[in-house]
C-alpha cells in the first residue's frame, strides 16, 4: 500500500470542521494520506492536475469528501466537473454538508454523488459519521480503480 | 189652397148652374155635396192623423210642445166631425159611421191623455210603455171607420153622378165643363191630399221606428254597467235613470226619480255643484268631466267619474244627461300604485323626455333632501354631477330614442346639502316618450367597495411581501441549518478535543466545565434541528391519503420506546382511519406518545397511556391519555406554543417544539388539537381531523 498515494481529497472551507474530520480519520487509522483543499476551484486544480497543482504527481484520490457550501465554486458544481470527465467520473464522492435542504441533497444525487451525509452538530456523533464513511468507502468498498 | 179653388169653382158652378137650369140643379147640387162630404172626411182623416204625429213626437222627444199642436188637431177633427153630422143630416147610414167615428176618436183622445198624465205622474217611460201605438185602441180604426165614411160617400157621388148626368143631358158645355173642372180640380186636390196623408203616414212610420229605436236606445242604455243620469238643470230631479244608475246607488228608480243629484253627491253642496254645472248650462263647454264620490242608499261611498251633457229641448225644459262609471277598482288600483310609490325605499321616478322629473317618489326626497316641488321645478341634469352630464344625456337619448332599457347606470346627483350621492338607475322604456326608472342610492355599497378594493389592493400587497419575507426566511433557514450548526459542532468538537488531548492536565473543575460547553451546544444544536423542522413543516406540501392510525401509532410507539424500559402500559383500541399526510401524522403520533410516556415515568409500573379514537359526524377524533404528571390548566394556552414549556429542564427534557409541531400538523389538515390535565393526575390530549374533504389551512411561515 503506497502511502504516497492520496487516499482521500477533503474540499472543506471550515478549517475546523477540516481540522476535526482530519484527526478523526488519523486516529481512527482509516486513511494517513489526506489532502485538504479550501474550495471548490482548489479541487478541481487538483484533481485536474492544473493551476496552483500543475505538474503534481500523485494520481487520483481513492475518495473524495465534498463540502456542498463553499466560496467560489460550490460542492454541487464540483460534482457536476467531476462526473462530466471520465477520469474522474469513477472516483467516489461523498457529500458532507450541514445542510439538511433537500434541494440539495436531490441536485446532488442528479449529478451522481455516490453518499450524501450530514454533518451531526454534536462531535462524537461527527467523528463518528466520519470514522464510518471513511471505513466503508474505503475498506468496505471496492472501487473500480 | 187647390181645395179653396176648387170649392170655389164649385160653388160658382153650382150658382151658375142653378141660375141657368133650375131643374137640373137638384141632381148636381147632391153631386156637389157629396164631393164636399168626401173633402170633410179627408179633412178630417188629416186632422186625426196630424194629432197622432203630435203626440207620438211628444212621446220621443218629451216634448210637451207637441201636446199644444196635438190639441188644436183634436179641436179641428171635432169641427169637422160636427160640419160632416151637418153635411150628412140625409143619410142615416153616413151618420151612424160618424158615431162610430167620433165614439173611436174619443177613445184614441183619451188614451192619450192617459199616456200625458203618466208622464206627468210617473214619467215618459212609463208613458211610452202606456200607449200602445198599434192593436185594437190604435189610430188604425179610426182611419178604417173615416175610410169607409169616404167610401159611402164615393158610392154616392157614382150614382149622383149618373143621375145627374141623365137628368141634364141638355146640360149646355159650361155646365158639362163646370164639374167636369171642378173634378180635375177635386183630383188634384185629392192627389195632394193623398200625398199630404201618404206622407203622414210616412211619418207614423218614422214615429214608430222612432219609437222602436228609442226602445231599443233605451234597452241598450240599461245594457250598460254604467250609470245613465238624466235630472232637470233647473231643479236637479232625476227625471230618468238606468238599470246601470240603479244599480250603482243602489236605490229603485222609483226612488231615485223622486230624488236630485244632490241627494247622492256628498262631495257638493248645492251651490257648488251649480258653479261646477255653469259652464255647461251656459254652454262654454259642450260636456262636462269630473271625478267624485256616490253615496249610496247603504250609506257607502262609490269613487265615479261622470261626464256631463246639455240636452236642450224645443221648450223650456232643460235636462243635463249624466254618464257616471264607478271607478273604484281603478281608484283602488291607483291608491296601490300611490302607496306602493310612496312607501318604496327605492327612488321611484317618471321623467319625460324634455328633461324633467314628472313624479318622484319621496324617497328622492329622503334620499337626495330636495322636496318634490323643489324636484320636479328644474330640468333633472340640474342636480346631476358636471362631469356626469354627457353620460346621463347618452344613457337618456339611447333610451327615448333606442328604446333600450337601462339595467346598470350610475350617476351623481347633488344632495341638498351640496354632498354628492352615487345612484345607480334601472329603467324600462315606455312609449310616449316617458322614462319610468328607479334609483338605488349606492354610495355607501361604492365607498364600501371602494374600501374592499383597497383593502384588496393592500391585502395583495402584504402577500407579495409576506411571500418576500417567506423566502427570506426560507434563506434564513437554510443559512441557519449550514452556518449556525457549523460552529456549534466546532465548539462541542474543540471542547471534546480539549478533553481526549489535555485529559491528564485538567482537574475534576476543569472537565466538569467543558462538558458543559458539550452538552450545552448539543442543546443548542437540538434546538435548531427542532425549529428547522419546525418551520420546514409550513412549507412542506401535503399529502393527501387514506391512512391506517392503528398502523401510524404502532410505529410511533417502537419509535419513541413503546414504554417498556419504563414499566409503563400502553393500551390502544382500534382507531378509524384518517384522511392525510402519513408522514406527518406520524409526527403526531411521534411527539403526543414520546411526552405522555416521559410524564407518566416517574409513575413506573403503575404508569398507563390509553390511545383511542372515534368516529364522530364530519370528524375523527383521537385521544392519547396518560396519568402522568399533568398540567396546571391555568397554562393550557402555552402547551401548543413554540418554546413553551411548564416544565424545567431539569425535570424533564425537552425543547418545547413538540407540541407546537403537533398543533401545526392538525391545523394543516383543517383539525385541532386541544389538552385536558389536571396537576398530578395526568393529561389527555386530543385532536380531531375532518372526515373527508380536507380543507387543509395552507399557513404560511
Amino acid at each position: 500500500m503506497s502511502y504516497q498515494h492520496v487516499e482521500i481529497l477533503l474540499v472543506e472551507d471550515s478549517s475546523a470542521d477540516a481540522e476535526m474530520t482530519l484527526r478523526t480519520l488519523k486516529r481512527r487509522g482509516i486513511a494517513n494520506n489526506v489532502e485538504w483543499v479550501k474550495d471548490g476551484v482548489e479541487a478541481i486544480d487538483y484533481l485536474f492536475c492544473q493551476g496552483t497543482y500543475a505538474g503534481r504527481a500523485n494520481g487520483v484520490p481513492k475518495l473524495v469528501l465534498l463540502d456542498l457550501k463553499m466560496p467560489r465554486m460550490d460542492g454541487l458544481q464540483v460534482l457536476q466537473k467531476m462526473k462530466a470527465d471520465a477520469l474522474t467520473r469513477t472516483i467516489p464522492v461523498v457529500m458532507m454538508t450541514s445542510s439538511r435542504e433537500e434541494g440539495d441533497l436531490i441536485a446532488s444525487y442528479e449529478l451522481g454523488v455516490n453518499s450524501y451525509v450530514v454533518k451531526p452538530v454534536d462531535f462524537d456523533k461527527f467523528a463518528e459519521t466520519v470514522a464510518q464513511v471513511g471505513m466503508y468507502w474505503l475498506i468496505a468498498n471496492e472501487a473500480p480503480v | 189652397m187647390v181645395f179653396c179653388l176648387a170649392l170655389t169653382l164649385l160653388a160658382a158652378i153650382a150658382e151658375y148652374a142653378h141660375e141657368e137650369s133650375h131643374r137640373a140643379s137638384q141632381a148636381r147640387t147632391w153631386v156637389t155635396h157629396t164631393l164636399i162630404v168626401m173633402q170633410r172626411a179627408m179633412e178630417l182623416e188629416n186632422a186625426v192623423m196630424l194629432m197622432e204625429v203630435d203626440h207620438r213626437a211628444f212621446l220621443v222627444r218629451n216634448d210637451p210642445g207637441f201636446l199644444a199642436s196635438r190639441d188644436g188637431y183634436h179641436q179641428q177633427a171635432t169641427r169637422i166631425l160636427a160640419d160632416l153630422r151637418i153635411l150628412t143630416r140625409d143619410n142615416a147610414g153616413q151618420r151612424s159611421r160618424l158615431d162610430t167615428i167620433a165614439l173611436l176618436l174619443a177613445r184614441r183622445v183619451e188614451r192619450m191623455r192617459e199616456t200625458t198624465e203618466f208622464s206627468k205622474r210617473e214619467s215618459i217611460d212609463a208613458a211610452r210603455a202606456h200607449f200602445d201605438p198599434m192593436g185594437q185602441n190604435s189610430i188604425e180604426p179610426l182611419r178604417g171607420a173615416i175610410a169607409e165614411l169616404d167610401q159611402a160617400e164615393a158610392r154616392l157621388l157614382e150614382s149622383r153622378s149618373l143621375d145627374a148626368a141623365e137628368r141634364s143631358r141638355k146640360l149646355d158645355w159650361l155646365l158639362l165643363l163646370g164639374p167636369g173642372l171642378g173634378i180635375v180640380l177635386l183630383g188634384v186636390g185629392l192627389y195632394t191630399l193623398l200625398g199630404q196623408l201618404r206622407r203622414s203616414e210616412r211619418m207614423g212610420q218614422d214615429l214608430a221606428c222612432a219609437n222602436d229605436e228609442a226602445q231599443r236606445a233605451l234597452g241598450l242604455l240599461d245594457a250598460t254597467h254604467d250609470g245613465v243620469f238624466i235630472y232637470d238643470a233647473d231643479t236637479l230631479h232625476f227625471s230618468y235613470v238606468n238599470t246601470g244608475a240603479v244599480n250603482q246607488v243602489g236605490y229603485a228608480r222609483v226612488e231615485l226619480l223622486g230624488m236630485t243629484a244632490l241627494d247622492i253627491k256628498p262631495g257638493f253642496d248645492e251651490s257648488g255643484f251649480r258653479r261646477l254645472l255653469a259652464p255647461l248650462l251656459a254652454g262654454k263647454v259642450e260636456s262636462l268631466a269630473y271625478e267624485t264620490v256616490h253615496r249610496r242608499k247603504d250609506g257607502t261611498d262609490v269613487p265615479v267619474e261622470a261626464v256631463s251633457r246639455y240636452a236642450k229641448s224645443g221648450n223650456d225644459a232643460q235636462s243635463v244627461v249624466t254618464i257616471v262609471r264607478d271607478i273604484s277598482v281603478r281608484k283602488q288600483a291607483e291608491d296601490e300604485r300611490d302607496r306602493f310609490f310612496n312607501l318604496s325605499l327605492d327612488m321611484l321616478c317618471i321623467a319625460s323626455a324634455d328633461g324633467y322629473f314628472k313624479r318622484v317618489s319621496p324617497a328622492f326626497t329622503k334620499t337626495l333632501g330636495w322636496s318634490v316641488e323643489e324636484l320636479t321645478a328644474r330640468p333633472f341634469l340640474d342636480f346631476v354631477h358636471p362631469d356626469d352630464h354627457a353620460a346621463t344625456l347618452a344613457e337618456v337619448e339611447r333610451q327615448v330614442r333606442a328604446g333600450e332599457a337601462v339595467l346598470q347606470f350610475e350617476n351623481r346627483y347633488q344632495h341638498k346639502d351640496g354632498s354628492w350621492r352615487m345612484l345607480s338607475w334601472k329603467s324600462v322604456p315606455q312609449t310616449g316618450g316617458l322614462m319610468y326608472a328607479t334609483a338605488r342610492d349606492v354610495t355607501e355599497s361604492k365607498a364600501i367597495e371602494l374600501r374592499i378594493i383597497n383593502l384588496n389592493r393592500e391585502l395583495t400587497d402584504r402577500q407579495i411581501a409576506l411571500e418576500a419575507a417567506n423566502k427570506e426566511l426560507e434563506a434564513f433557514t437554510y443559512s441557519v441549518s449550514h452556518d449556525l450548526r457549523a460552529p456549534l459542532r466546532h465548539i462541542g468538537g474543540y471542547a471534546r478535543i480539549l478533553q481526549e488531548d489535555a485529559v491528564g492536565q485538567l482537574d475534576h473543575n476543569m472537565r466538569r466545565y467543558l462538558d458543559a460547553i458539550s452538552a450545552s451546544a448539543r442543546t443548542m444544536g437540538t434546538l435548531i434541528d427542532e425549529l428547522l423542522a419546525f418551520s420546514r413543516l409550513g412549507r412542506q406540501p401535503l399529502e393527501q391519503t387514506v391512512v391506517d392510525m392503528n398502523a401510524l401509532a404502532e410505529r410511533a410507539l417502537i419509535e419513541v420506546g413503546d414504554g417498556r424500559q419504563s414499566g409503563c402500559r400502553v393500551q390502544v383500541s382500534a382507531l378509524p382511519a384518517a384522511q392525510g399526510d402519513p408522514t406527518l401524522l406520524r409526527q403526531v403520533w411521534t411527539n403526543l406518545l414520546s411526552n405522555a410516556l416521559k410524564y407518566s415515568a416517574k409513575r413506573g409500573d403503575a404508569a398507563q397511556v390509553e390511545i383511542s379514537g372515534e368516529q364522530d359526524g364530519e370528524v375523527t377524533r383521537y385521544r392519547v391519555r396518560d396519568n402522568g404528571v399533568g398540567f396546571d390548566m391555568r397554562y393550557v394556552d402555552k402547551l401548543f406554543g413554540v418554546f413553551q414549556r411548564l416544565h424545567s429542564q431539569e425535570e424533564f427534557e425537552g425543547t418545547g417544539v413538540g407540541l407546537a409541531i403537533v398543533q401545526r400538523i392538525v391545523s394543516r389538515h383543517g383539525g385541532r388539537v386541544w389538552a385536558e390535565g389536571e396537576r398530578e393526575h395526568g393529561a389527555t390530549f386530543t385532536f380531531e381531523l375532518p372526515s373527508a374533504g380536507i380543507q387543509p389551512m395552507e399557513d404560511m411561515a
